[in-house]
């Protein structure tokens, strides 16, 4: 995987890799896309918690999702079908298993980098979907809503999701996902 | 807890189905048991289905097949399918999919 820019906000997370906690995951990814662009180092190590953006937790979570933005729409859709991967396939019959996230919050960009200890897969032998699809459609939707999205098969399998607030007007697939070491 | 998440209305020779909230993989099993009943009802009882999407916020690809699903299976069974409403990140993932011009959405 290539490196993370420094300065990057670093959230950390680990949640058990099952659907359940879905909505867990997508809740800190969404108030991480509100945060980019509004947050570095500097302003956190010099700043006292009152001065500091809100990621808007603190107002309570409703049960609906309102996207305030496209970028946020994005991602959240691309992050949803990532997750559900690993819940459904990596970790298909598995009784335990952790998903490990780490969150970096740029000033124009969020990285989201998601290991497990699944099963593997062939992200290149995934087709895309046809007209009507019933199945099938999640890595596409992924890699078309990022600007780029990273597989690595382990273990641990890693997968890297960016999108860059530039690019949140298009809708052009990712680039080319598989990294080979 | 699980919170309902469609609602049936019966029309007289169409019905009507109102999809809310988040259709994704945790909620779509909800939506399944209803689709094999109205699908069990076209076209001896109901000519035509409408899918009401305008109180959808999030879908995900299991929503999206589940929603192809009942559209297929009406017109397989000789009824008519209509989606409506869609909107939000919805749309953007029907359009991504290029749904939007199979359902005709906005």
């Amino acid at each position: 995987m290539r490196a993370i820019m420094s300065g990057a906000v670093v959230i950390q997370l680990s949640l058990p890799g099952r659907l359940q906690f879905c909505d867990v995951a997508r809740r800190v990814i969404m108030e991480s896309c509100k945060l980019v662009g509004a947050v570095d180092d500097e302003e956190l190590a010099g700043s006292s918690p009152s001065s500091l953006p809100s990621a808007g937790l603190s107002g309570g979570l409703s049960d609906r999702y309102e996207f305030e933005d496209r970028f946020t729409l994005e991602f959240i859709s691309a992050f949803s079908e990532i997750y559900n991967n690993i819940a459904l396939h990596a970790y298909d019959g598995m009784a335990h298993g952790t998903i490990d996230f780490k969150v970096h919050i740029g000033s124009d960009r969020l990285i989201v980098e998601m290991s497990d200890m699944g099963k593997t897969f062939d992200i290149d032998a995934v087709p895309v979907p046809d007209e009507l699809p019933t199945g099938g459609m999640g890595i596409y939707i992924a890699r078309t809503m990022l600007d780029e999205l990273e597989y690595q098969p382990g273990p641990p399998n890693r997968w890297r999701l960016a999108k860059y607030m530039a690019s949140a007007q298009t809708a052009e697939p990712a680039r080319e996902s598989a990294v080979h070491e | 807890m699980s919170t309902q998440i469609y609602q049936l209305h019966d029309e007289g020779t169409q019905a009507t189905i109102q999809v809310f909230g988040k259709l994704d993989v945790t909620t779509c099993a909800q939506l399944k048991a209803a689709i094999d009943d109205i699908v069990a009802q076209v076209p001896n009882r109901w000519h035509s289905i409408v899918v009401n999407l305008q109180g959808l916020d999030l879908i995900d690809s299991s929503g999206v097949a589940a929603i192809v699903g009942l559209y297929k299976r009406v017109r397989g069974n000789g009824g008519q399918a209509l989606v409506t409403g869609v909107r939000g990140q919805p749309l953007q993932v029907f359009q991504i999919l290029r749904m939007d011009k199979v359902f005709g959405l906005s």
